[in-house]
């Protein structure tokens, strides 16, 4: 099946404006007929929310946490980008897109990336009539610095807390739908299936969290801003909640999940310290701006004081390996060539895998006021998780999975290939390709919250009678019924393990097959290893207390239990995906330095899988990825 | 907020609805019933209680000056006033009525707002005197009622002249004016009363070193920059009220005063 | 390492609770908080027991889901940490550790150490917002904010939502929490035109929710993993008494 992703013609610079012209409208009288779910509470769920309230429908927004302003978008540290060209220095919004693009390593859609640029700006103007507090210039105009992947200053922040400024922005413009009643919101309720009715998505089942009680909701669309599944690593720098339910559950009935092995491996996390870790901790790759990145150049110095390795006896490997953008080069690239030191042998800190990231020149240059002011939080933060002290000594940082580019598959519209169902933001697949580069991720969730959905959503909705499905609908009860029925299996196997120690075994075998660089052998390995784990898991898995109140371990299980078959589908993915692109290292295709190499002639499309049945191998459909504009070129940072 | 399951979970309050057409009287409720108005009034009422005494204390002051100084200003003060006294006397009431008042109603509300306690307390920087103001509040305010129904009643006690009692209220100076000078003496040579007066000026200093700091904070006029001369402030003023209180009573007490 | 806990159990909001306590053995001082804790749940679940419920999510200081009174401390004895930013390595070996919930009638308990903290949503739906809708904002250079301005808005919006103020304050009063977004918004240009609406809404609220008031002790900012200052309350008092009377004369 090929799939049409529905992008307008004419010239790329005028498609969105192309489809804003065209599209159908509903009169505002009858917005307030229709019904929409929105499921998560994200950058991209909660600005989605809050526009759609706005322009008059009936919005129901569910979320596992208790409160609306506590997803994870909130931990983005660094910034988001712009092309405002405040600086002077060049960009536009073809530079965004292209830099996005190549960033991409050509994997993603010439469209949609073109309009992500194109309402950028828009949402810097949005967030900051919001209240939005971005660093200013004493003049009192916006602040901008570099960023990885790119030679420009276009990424806005706000200290080391941007994600959660953007995030509170978006919550307090939801609060207010809320106060006004326009948005009815759910919180502590968890999404446990999508409800599909001839074959249009109509509902969803959920969970409340803290009664246990299960319930349908019907609604005329259903958007999923659910985020993404990094998790599946176990170790990783999203929440201990993130996970891939929400998205894997709509994958089982019907919508297709494309690319689902591009996952990003962040170049400056914490390295891991012990068996007992739970989460790895991001330190902002703003870092990068003012640090320099080494390892020692002989293998017997790794256990030296860095500050007793001399300046000649390091080995500043990015520089080296990528003098034009240096410490700057784009998160894959920085996370391979850190791999690559470590498994020389020249890793530090008790583990050996391990990277200095050095501010000692910065701090020199600039004088550690100017560094506390630009990073302080970040070095806090990184004292008390290791107890050393980086003002005076550099950083270790190690590769950590982030973010995955990977999600359901959408259209242009953003609409999966279940009618009435909508994926936004991480959830989705759409703009990154093969490799996000820094300070997108809050782009994309905004853009598409703020200033895509909208627009497609109503385009979509105008097609359709208002009106909703009885509850009592076979199909609505027959999801409850098989949501109810594996919570009680889970309950039911009483094993000798736990949830957690399965997901950690999980980690291992994907961290070791399918992280950050990947083999044919490796990687069937790991689908096999999986399938063990599946059956161990179904057979041993010890979940305590009851299905009717607060109960954190099975909410853990269940969740376990979905990436624990979610994990299969990205191994095979990446099993099938027979180049290398961005991310996704495979060893067999490399370019003699070493660096990913693409095969534009077979691999030129995006991946959408389509569940075929329990035990049954997915099927691989194809969407061909057209380049009008741009000229698909080796990816080079050198 | 909404739930999905209304079951075991709390009932969202709802919106507090602030009334947009207001008289003044539903102004004065609305202001007193919030707890940064009824705060602000505690502040103001605090504020003029310290002015207060302060004076008081500085009129006292005038005992040092001899029996004719104290009880010239005495009689200034009951007689030469006329109405201006009771318009004193009445604000006076007002003010510290409303202080306690609106005080204790804030104290009740906090109260309610943690039912259950901790079972391991602990603190980082409430220091005692934020911590206790309530207690010392009510230790000042009896002794307040206690010091009206000793000198200004006399019903506690009674000056023993030429070998026998009377009432402080019948003391009278060379010049037929009421003898304040040896009434205080009368009050001061007795050991518990005297204490209690110093017991009592120590709750009011404790009570001042929060509250005089605390009032500038609730009229929104502390900032980092002014927090160190505004707590200093508070020191300085409560220091120098104990101070002046504590020589009065301590001089006559231990017969630095009246013994000629 | 070796400790001692002492865990509030409570299994629903109606049950009594009580203190049940463990020990546990070979905690690395590496581990934080939360690792500790799921170090005990993982031993308990293996035994039948249920775990003991807490909040968290994010695991960094940000989410703001953690919270716990330890040792009669918010967030434990760290200054500016979250619960899962402290680390074991700020406990003598051999601690007897107090774990106890957020305790306020605002706050009730749902769970072992989980609690509702759906009042300071409702703080801030009843006006923590600046009413512009999506689409039709100026161009963000179009208003100039000073940088010393700016610089004091994200001192207060900081704010992580985590209720530590309230645990903290002998009052349990939520009025550093209030504070931190009325003073957020009162610093920049964009909330001016509700900034006097807004605190008035804002403090009745607090006040509904059944929140002690403010006796300017200090404890919240101390407990503040952001260390947001009680400055932020001279502001909120500042604004609330301009915008009472104010609105009495207009």
């Amino acid at each position: 099946m090929i799939l049409d992703a529905k992008v307008p013609s004419g010239p790329l610079a005028e498609k969105w404006t192309r489809f804003k012209r065209e599209q159908r409208l509903i009169s505002p009288a009858n917005k307030a007929k229709y019904t929409v779910i929105v499921v998560g509470t994200g950058l991209a769920g909660a600005s989605a929310a809050a526009s759609l309230a706005e322009l008059g429908y009936k919005v129901l927004v569910f979320c596992f946490h208790d409160t609306p302003r506590r997803a994870h978008s909130i931990a983005a540290q660094g910034g988001i980008n712009a092309a405002k060209n405040y600086r002077n220095d060049g960009d536009s919004i073809f530079r965004l897109f292209y830099d996005t693009i190549k960033g991409g390593d050509f994997r993603s859609r010439e469209a949609n990336v073109y309009r992500l640029a194109e309402v950028s700006g828009n949402i810097i103007d949005q967030c900051v009539a919001q209240g939005v507090p971005f660093a200013r210039e004493y003049g009192g105009l916006l602040e901008t610095r570099s960023f990885g992947g790119a030679q420009l200053q276009r990424t806005f922040y706000c200290r080391g807390q941007t994600g959660q400024q953007l995030l509170l922005g978006a919550y307090q413009a939801l609060c207010r739908q809320i106060s006004y009643g326009t948005v009815k919101m759910f919180p502590r309720c968890e999404m446990l299936d999508l409800v599909v009715i001839d074959g249009r998505a109509r509902g969803i089942i959920t969970r409340h969290l803290v009664t246990g009680k299960i319930e349908a909701f019907a609604a005329d669309a259903v958007v999923l801003a659910t985020g993404g599944y990094s998790n599946v690593f176990y170790l990783s720098t999203n929440a201990i909640g993130c996970n891939v339910s929400a998205t894997y559950r709509a994958y089982k009935r019907g919508a297709f999940f494309a690319n689902p092995c591009f996952t990003q491996i962040h170049p400056t996390c914490i390295p891991v310290s012990g068996e007992h870790q739970s989460k790895l901790t991001l330190m902002s790759e703003s870092l990068r701006n003012d640090g320099r990145v080494w390892v020692p150049k002989r293998r017997e110095d790794v256990a030296k004081h860095p500050n007793d390795i001399p300046e000649a006896d390091r080995d500043y490997f990015l520089e080296r390996k990528y003098p034009s953008y240096g410490n700057l080069a784009p998160r894959d690239i920085a996370s391979r060539a850190a791999k690559e030191v470590c498994d020389e042998g020249r890793g530090v800190g008790p583990s050996g895998r391990g990277v200095y990231l050095d501010l000692a020149d910065a701090i020199r240059r600039q004088g550690i006021d100017r560094i506390r002011e630009k990073y302080g939080n970040l070095f806090d933060m990184y004292e008390r998780i290791t107890g050393e002290n980086a003002y005076t000594q550099p950083m270790r940082i190690y590769p950590a999975p982030h973010y995955t580019m990977g999600g359901l598959w959408v259209n242009y519209e953003l609409m999966s290939n279940l009618p009435g169902l909508f994926v936004i933001g991480e959830a989705n697949f759409s703009d990154h390709g093969a490799n996000r580069l820094g300070a997108s991720a809050l782009m994309q969730g905004l853009a598409d919250g703020y200033f895509i959905l909208p627009y497609t959503l109503t385009h979509w909705l105008a097609g359709v009678k208002p009106g909703l499905p009885p509850l009592d609908h076979p199909e609505f009860r027959r999801c409850a019924g098989e949501a109810q029925q594996r919570l009680k299996r889970l309950l039911a196997i009483g094993g000798q393990k736990t949830a957690v120690e399965f997901h950690r075994q999980l980690g291992h075998i994907l961290w070791d097959y399918v992280g950050m660089s990947r083999s044919r052998d490796g990687l069937l390995r790991a689908i096999d290893q999986i399938r063990t784990l599946r059956q161990q898991f179904w057979e041993n898995v010890r979940v305590p207390g009851s299905d009717t109140d607060l109960n954190m371990a099975l909410e853990r299980a269940n969740r376990v239990a979905d990436f624990l078959e979610f994990a299969e589908l990205m191994a095979l993915d990446a099993l099938r995906r027979e180049e290398s692109c961005g991310c996704h290292f495979r060893v067999e295709y490399q370019t003699p330095d070493g660096e990913a190499k693409r095969d534009d002639e077979r691999f030129c499309h995006v991946a959408a899988w389509e569940y075929a049945g329990p035990d049954k191998e997915p099927i691989r459909h194809e969407e061909p990825l057209v380049f009008e504009t741009v000229k698909l070129t080796e990816r080079s940072y050198k | 907020m909404a739930t999905a399951s209304a079951g075991k979970v709390r009932h969202p309050k709802g919106r507090a609805i602030i009334p947009t057409e207001q008289s003044g009287l539903t102004w004065l409720t609305a202001f007193l019933d919030s707890s940064v108005g009824a705060k602000v009034v505690v502040a103001l009422g605090g504020i003029g209680l310290a002015l207060f005494a302060i004076f008081h204390m500085l009129g006292n002051l005038k005992i040092f000056q001899g029996p004719d100084a104290l009880n010239t200003y005495a009689f200034f003060l009951k007689h030469d006033l006329g109405a201006l006294l009771w318009l004193a006397r009445g604000g006076l009431l007002g003010i510290f009525l409303l202080h306690v008042v609106l005080a204790l109603r804030l104290k009740w509300r906090t109260a309610a707002a943690r039912p259950v306690g901790y079972a391991y307390p602990g603190h980082v920087q409430a220091r005692v005197a934020a911590r206790t103001m309530a207690l010392t509040g009510i230790v000042v305010g009896l002794f307040i009622l206690f010091h009206l129904a000793h000198f200004t009643f006399g019903w506690v006690h009674q000056a023993e002249q030429d070998g026998r009692l009377i009432s402080y209220l019948d003391l009278r100076d060379a010049h037929g004016r009421h003898d304040v000078y040896t009434m205080v003496l009368a009050g001061f040579r007795t050991t518990w009363i005297a204490a209690l007066y110093l017991l009592a000026q120590v709750a009011l200093f404790v009570h001042l070193i929060h509250g005089i700091p605390s009032a500038f904070q609730t009229f929104g006029l502390q900032s980092r920059r002014t927090m160190e001369i505004i707590r200093g402030l508070g020191w300085l003023t409560a220091g120098v009220i104990l101070l002046g209180n504590v020589l009065i009573v301590t001089a006559v007490w231990l017969g630095w005063v009246g013994t000629s | 390492m070796k400790v001692t806990l002492h865990i509030w159990r409570q299994k629903s909001p109606a049950d009594q609770g009580r203190f049940v306590t463990y020990s546990l053995d070979q905690v690395s001082p590496d581990m934080s908080f939360l690792e500790m804790l799921d170090m005990l749940n993982e031993q308990l679940i293996q035994q039948g027991e249920e775990p003991v419920a807490f909040e968290h999510d994010c695991r960094e200081g940000i989410c703001g889901s953690c919270a716990m009174m330890i040792n009669g401390l918010a967030h434990g004895p760290e200054r500016g940490t979250t619960t899962c930013q402290l680390h074991m390595r700020s406990f003598p070996d051999g601690a007897e550790i107090y774990v106890e919930p957020w305790r306020a009638r605002a706050f009730p308990i749902l769970k072992d150490l989980v609690c509702d903290r759906s009042a300071l949503d409702r703080i801030i739906q009843a006006g923590g917002y600046v009413s512009v809708g999506t689409g039709g904002a100026p161009d963000a250079n179009c208003l100039p904010v000073p940088k010393t301005a700016q610089d004091k808005a994200m001192d207060a919006a900081q704010c992580i939502g985590c209720g530590a103020c309230v645990a903290a304050c002998p009052n349990a009063s939520a009025m550093l929490f209030l504070a931190a977004k009325v003073s957020h918004l009162a610093h920049l240009p964009q909330g001016q035109p509700e900034r006097h609406e807004r605190v008035r809404k804002m403090l009745a609220q607090h006040d509904r929710e059944g929140f002690g008031h403010c006796t300017n002790i200090g404890e919240c900012e101390a407990a503040c993993p952001k260390e947001i200052s009680v400055e932020h309350i001279a502001q909120l008092n500042r604004d609330y008494i301009a915008a009472s009377l104010l609105s009495l004369v207009r």
